[in-house]
């Protein structure tokens, strides 16, 4: 499993190099939802420093934002169930839409809705591979 | 059950630790950390820049590319030759060099180009591998050959951000080669703007940069290449005609450029 999400984690690095589509987005609604552990807002600032690196930005902007995606995340799931497709979906399509906004990125509905439905993609295999009743979920 | 993790401690740490390095990159505190942070990033970002630029469904097909080449070469013989031809005879003579001077640009590679959607969309922005310590300044002129390509928007210690001739938020005065002025925009397509109704433009005309250098020397030199008119949209009841231009530059493939610096 480790392997895997470090597998994912330097696939959304090397994409954020190339692509603005925010990856790290449904890296981290992928990541929240499976594990609900709170070393995610590590990652997160992990993840966002490293895009302020690559795109020339003021560093700590990114984190800022992945750390407040991640804590609404937090916040949802205490209440709702959030381990399916629909909510991993409208997680990482809005995520990705707000995130693209404050960027002010072009075509950020197009850019949202392919990272969503890829983030779904994943999520779906991890779940596949995982399953509900897994250890260390 | 598994008992619910309480994530309000760590939460609460990862926003201090957010705010701090804000803080500490807004006030200049952080150079330092952010260059030696800097370059194993830009390795992995032109890694992965050099790796796309080398697969089959992105990359160009060598024939394509060097006519493409053999074409800004003529394309820059045409524009040496109508400056030429505005020239003074005698300091022409004197001065025949290639323009700009190559003792003017820093070479710089693309390691990145952010706002790209693959397939989709084409750059309209590049991160190069050149920053403040190689004296690259906001405001200088990115071409290649004698081809504008953008202008420096921001420069950290190791990297620079470029907006693009094509970026919708870049507008800068051109000129056609018969002497009409306008403004380059970026709406859909790449447009010369504002042109006065009396002025004569035809398709396939040449449309050059009409220069923008601060005190500092620092901007857009004159007589850089922007592209060539595809079409003229001229409606006598308006206040202004418009053309579409189309640059010369394959920006997708682009992976080294030059950075204008004349006080090299």
């Amino acid at each position: 499993m480790i392997f895997i999400l470090l597998l994912l984690t330097l696939l959304v690095i090397f994409a954020g190099a190339v692509s603005t589509i925010p990856f790290s987005i449904g890296l981290l609604a992928i990541t929240t939802v499976l594990f609900k552990k709170s070393w995610v807002f590590f990652l997160g600032l992990g993840l966002g420093l490293f895009l302020d690196l690559i795109m020339v930005r003021v560093l700590g902007y990114t984190s800022l934002v992945f750390t407040v995606f991640v804590f609404i995340l937090f916040l949802y799931e205490r209440k709702f169930e959030t381990r399916t497709a629909a909510f991993v979906f409208i997680s990482s399509f809005l995520g990705s839409l707000i995130y693209l906004r404050i960027f002010d990125y072009q075509q950020i509905f197009l850019q949202a809705l392919i990272n969503s439905l890829l983030t779904v993609l994943f999520f779906k295999l991890l779940w596949l591979k995982l399953g509900p009743r897994s250890e260390i979920l | 059950m598994r008992r619910r993790e309480n994530f309000w401690p760590v939460f609460l740490v990862v926003v201090f630790l957010c705010i701090v390095v804000l803080a500490l990159s807004l006030s200049g505190n952080f150079k330092f950390l952010s260059s030696l942070l800097e370059k194993p990033t830009a390795a992995a970002q032109s890694f992965s820049y050099g790796l796309l630029q080398k697969l089959p469904f992105f990359s160009e097909d060598p024939k394509l590319k060097n006519l493409r080449a053999e074409n800004l070469d003529l394309l820059s013989k045409v524009g040496d030759f109508e400056k030429l031809k505005k020239e003074n005879a005698a300091l022409s003579d004197q001065f025949q060099t290639s323009y700009p001077q190559s003792a003017q640009l820093l070479e710089a590679s693309v390691v990145g180009a952010p706002d790209f959607v693959p397939g989709i969309s084409v750059p309209n922005i590049f991160i190069l591998n050149k920053g403040t310590e190689d004296n690259v300044k906001e405001g200088s002129a990115v071409v290649v050959k004698d081809n504008l390509v953008g202008v420096v928007l921001q420069a950290s210690t190791s990297l620079s951000k470029v907006n693009l001739v094509n970026n919708p938020s870049f507008s800068f005065t051109a000129k056609t080669e018969s002497g009409a002025v306008g403004v380059i925009k970026n709406t859909d397509t790449l447009t010369l703007d504002n042109i006065l109704l009396s002025e004569n433009i035809t398709v396939g005309e040449l449309v050059l940069t009409k220069g923008d250098i601060n005190s500092s020397g620092v901007g857009i030199p004159q007589d850089l290449v922007v592209g060539k008119v595809i079409s003229v949209e001229k409606n006598p009841s308006n206040l202004f005609q418009k053309a579409k231009v189309e640059s010369f530059v394959n920006f997708g493939s682009l992976s080294t450029v030059f950075i204008y610096m004349p006080n090299r």
